[in-house]
């Protein structure tokens, strides 16, 4: 089994811990065991990044400096946040020589890019298309996500990978192999407010009641995401949402990417935790479950 | 002993205040070689000239060294002067101490020190130098110009007009070429096709003008005076002397497929001639789509036609021409939009580009001039133009600006209020670019008058929401987010290089500037010249350049070829290279450095009475570029006026 230093961050050691479950369970079906990493600190993404340079290097590049000592070439984070503040870490190491030659050694980072940092989005899809479709046990045939990426999977280009920045990919292609439908729609790295998620809820109110009518709009029966912060604004805030547009449509479900991806792989419903979701998922997986003749449900 | 003469120049103050001249000249005294030595303000001036005359007379002086500005400001003029001597202009040497000394060295002894060292290294090579003389080569007094559009046919026009032949060379099946494609012009708005038209058969009916389309440049040799073109003139399959362009076979043809001419936004037959107004106006079989060459079938235009001038078995024609000049006009390719994934994920029926619109808005194109939303035929109510598409975009690797997309949105306006005096019409612009006669006047019109709305700000996204294309963007002037549903999105695709240019400059042995347009020798001075004799530019290949533009330098371009045929023949460079080739061992290394295909292989025979292969350079094509002599590995080649034994001095000097 192929080993990944994963770094879970704050949110999925807390709040979204059913995407750190589905994560490490898909992963692991999929052949690849992810390690978390010792004894980890905040990544920064909270205000930390943007107060100081030289904290917002440190750290990440504590967690960078751990992998290297795991003896582990590449680490990934679910967390899109997490992700970000990691790639951008060694990007600033890259650039800034004076930082790298006084941080690094005290950071235990032998190069900035002797880890490789991936998402774990990134990770799966570069798993080989036949590979994962052969492991696929429950066809999720109804279900049709809009899948729904944010701002940091894809962004900044150039420095997050090859995914469009405008028009990325990867997770349609990994639904579809699961049998599930993605719709076509045109708000995929629009941005879900989780910037100002306290200070104007307002404008994220907003923000979030149009993404979900795009979606619905497109023909989704559910949203897809591979971000914490992303899914908060989509599922906890939906029924608030909903209210500020007298919205009288059904709610839209929101999934992390690797539920999906877990229930096709066969893991058991019972297992992942979809109780932990405001907007309840039920209808919609009983609707899709029972399609696929009751395999891998309860 | 070379009897040197040495003139330092204070170039007003621009050397005399950062360098001591008199201390240069001083210094130049005790060289070797040196019988006199100066310092004047002017040396470029008459009297400074005399100055140099006097002392060659004086003191006998054989060797002229100046110490001066750039060899290429005044080098012809201090080689002018010594000739008036009776001195060989190669016996002059120049010493550049104004741009590579005081202009950038700022203290005055270190300045100073730097000067006599470059005097010194110029008074070496001097010492070595040996007399040059041009030989005189013929002219072929004919031009090839390639590419048919406005600006190839107003080269050869202006050439045809002078008295010489031109041979026209269009790889379409008409010439036209973009302004073909074009509904109105701006800023007079008179119709494109009812100014371009007269003067495309104007150039067809020219007899100094021999056109060849459906055609394409395959090989260029030679040189300035002396090229000879290959041109393959592709199968028609039509029997051009028969055909009477009836268009019986066209209206009878049963395949349809996308026309190129339309932009893709009508169709053509398989075979055809892409519009009415065509140059020649008889067709072509398109032989990809044709039924008679993809399943053996049909054959229809055959029995329809009534002069029997359709030919299946027509094979391509390749002919070779002798030109003295070559014109290179060949035009633009449009930005592909579609790698702007937030626009509608890159397509959308109803997202069409400014030169769609064009065809869309034409009386003789697809629509009849009515223009209709592509996915269902409706009026469009709220059109949204878009600036800048591709154009002044790092991320798109297009950083320039495409010039002409300011001037033809504002007239797209005025074209679309004129059909739909109630519709809305919205211009979302980064800024206004409309440096040219008449142009502000003409965009503060299209604002004022015909109520275009201008907002100043990029788009964001663009997605379809119903039946409508909603856009978002922001209003820099006013700081908010706008939406706006539209019914027909107008995309000012940018201008780019042909795909093909690349190719074209590497046959050609031009150059090509990072985004492949074609490079001019002198971004000022010589702007319609390429860096290789005898081949200038025209209109848009250059840089995205507009109607007028295109055939100002249209006139220019053949200006020159007009010059060059003026003369009764050529005098070759003087400074080129020169192979030694009793010491060549043919390794061939010089004629992969060549940039300009002037070094072939050649067989000569040993004194034993073998053959061997060496280099040789041809003087009428070198242009003394060196790079040849640099990568000899035997040291066999020289570049008259710069050889090995000059350098290798120059470098001893500068090591003293």
């Amino acid at each position: 089994m192929k080993k990944i230093a994963y770094f879970p961050g704050c949110s999925l050691a807390g709040m979204d811990a059913e995407y750190d479950e589905a994560s490490r369970l898909a992963a692991r079906e999929l052949g690849i065991e992810l390690v978390e990493v010792e004894d980890w600190n905040c990544c920064g993404a909270t205000s930390g990044h943007s107060t100081d340079k030289e904290l917002s290097v440190m750290l990440p590049g504590r967690t960078l400096g751990t992998v290297e000592k795991m003896g582990l070439d590449t680490v990934t984070a679910a967390c899109a946040a997490c992700f970000s503040r990691l790639v951008t870490a060694q990007e600033i190491l890259k650039e800034d020589k004076e930082m790298a030659s006084r941080l690094m050694p005290e950071l235990g980072i032998s190069s900035p890019d002797a880890v490789k940092v991936l998402s774990l989005l990134r990770v799966i899809a570069d798993i080989p298309k036949d590979e994962i479709a052969g492991k696929i046990k429950v066809r999720l045939e109804g279900l049709k996500p809009a899948c729904y990426y944010g701002c940091l999977i894809a962004r900044p280009s150039g420095l997050v990978g090859e995914e469009h920045p405008e028009n990325p990919m990867a997770m349609d292609n990994l639904m579809s192999l699961t049998g599930a439908e993605p719709v076509r729609w045109y708000h995929k790295t629009e941005c879900c407010g989780a910037a100002l998620s306290l200070s104007r809820t307002d404008i994220v109110l907003a923000m979030n009641a149009k993404l979900i009518k795009m979606a619905r709009d497109a023909g989704a029966n559910c949203i897809v995401t591979t971000c914490p912060l992303c899914f908060t604004n989509l599922d906890l805030r939906q029924p608030q949402a909903r209210k500020v547009v007298n919205e009288t449509a059904p709610p839209m479900p929101a999934f992390y990417f690797s539920e999906i991806l877990a229930l096709a792989l066969g893991i058991p419903r019972k297992k992942l935790g979809f109780d932990k979701h405001t907007i309840d998922v039920g209808p919609l997986l009983d609707h899709v479950l029972g399609a696929s003749a009751g395999k891998g449900g309860e | 002993m070379p009897r040197i003469g040495v003139f330092i120049c204070h170039c007003g103050i621009n050397i005399e205040k950062t360098v001591d001249t008199a201390k240069v000249a001083e210094a130049a005294r005790s060289f070797p070689g040196v019988v006199f030595a100066a310092d004047y303000k002017y040396m470029c001036s008459d009297p400074g000239q005399n100055m140099i005359l006097d002392a060659i007379r004086e003191y006998n002086l054989d060797r002229i060294v100046v110490g001066a500005c750039s060899p290429s400001l005044h080098e012809p003029t201090f080689q002018a002067c010594v000739a008036k001597a009776d001195l060989n202009p190669y016996f002059f040497e120049m010493a550049n101490l104004r741009e590579q000394v005081s202009w950038v060295t700022h203290d005055r002894e270190m300045a100073t020190e730097k000067a006599i060292q470059a005097v010194r290294m110029a008074v070496a090579k001097a010492g070595k130098s040996e007399p040059l003389a041009s030989q005189s080569l013929p002219i072929t007094k004919k031009a090839l110009v390639i590419g048919g559009g406005i600006s190839g046919i107003q080269a050869a026009l202006d050439i045809a007009e002078a008295g010489f032949p031109v041979i026209l060379v269009e790889r379409e099946p008409s010439i036209g070429g973009r302004m073909a494609q074009l509904d109105k012009t701006f800023p007079t708005l008179d119709c494109s096709a009812c100014i371009l038209t007269p003067k495309m058969v104007e150039a067809a009916r020219n007899p100094n003008i021999t056109i060849h389309t459906y055609a394409e440049v395959e090989n260029v040799a030679g040189f300035i005076g002396n090229f000879e073109v290959t041109i393959r003139k592709k199968a028609r399959s039509i029997d051009m002397s028969k055909c009477t362009g009836c268009g019986v076979c066209y209206e009878k043809c049963p395949v349809k497929v996308p026309n190129k001419f339309e932009e893709g936004t009508g169709e053509r037959k398989a075979i055809y001639v892409p519009f009415p107004q065509a140059v020649p106006n008889k067709p072509v079989i398109d032989r990809e789509v044709c039924l008679h060459f993809t399943k053996g079938k049909c054959g229809i235009c055959a029995k329809m036609c009534p002069a029997e001038a359709v030919v299946y078995n027509q094979e391509d024609e390749v002919i070779t021409e002798k030109v003295g000049a070559i014109i290179v006009a060949t035009g633009f390719d449009l930005f592909d939009t579609k790698r702007y994934e937030e626009y509608a994920g890159g397509a959308h029926p109803d997202m069409i580009t400014s030169l769609q619109f064009e065809r869309l808005i034409n009386a003789s194109g697809p629509t009849q001039g009515k223009l209709r939303r592509p996915s269902d035929g409706k009026e469009p109510e709220t059109i949204v133009f878009i600036q800048c598409v591709g154009s002044r975009d790092d991320k798109m690797g297009r950083p320039y600006c495409s010039r002409i997309c300011c001037m033809y949105t504002a007239k797209q306006t005025i074209l679309v209020r004129e059909k739909f005096p109630n519709a809305r019409i919205f211009v979302f612009f980064m800024d206004i670019r409309t440096a040219g006669k008449n142009y502000e006047e003409f965009c503060r019109r299209a604002i004022e008058d015909y109520n275009a709305e201008y907002i100043r700000g990029r788009v964001s996204k663009i997605y379809p929401s119903g039946d409508k294309l909603i856009v978002e963007g922001s209003d820099t002037i006013l700081g908010r987010p706008v939406e706006i549903a539209a019914d027909l999105v107008v995309l000012a695709a940018g201008a780019e290089a042909r795909a093909d240019a690349k190719d074209l400059a590497r046959m050609l042995g031009i150059q090509t500037d990072q985004y492949n347009f074609f490079s001019e020798a002198h971004a000022k001075l010589r702007p319609v010249e390429t860096m290789t004799g005898g081949i200038f530019l025209a209109g848009a290949c250059q840089f995205p350049r507009d109607i007028p533009d295109c055939v100002a330098s249209a006139s220019a371009s053949a200006a020159k070829a007009l010059a060059l045929f003026g003369k009764p023949e050529l005098a070759s460079l003087p400074t080129v290279a020169k192979v030694d080739e009793s010491r060549c061992s043919g390794c061939m290394a010089c004629l992969s450095v060549c940039p300009y295909s002037a070094v072939t292989m050649e067989e000569v025979k040993n004194k034993s009475g073998g053959i061997r292969e060496v280099a040789r350079v041809n003087p009428g094509v070198c242009q003394g570029c060196g790079a040849c002599a640099a990568a000899c590995n035997a040291g066999v080649i020289d570049l008259l006026g710069y050889t090995n034994e000059q350098i290798a001095c120059q470098v001893d000097a500068a090591l003293l």
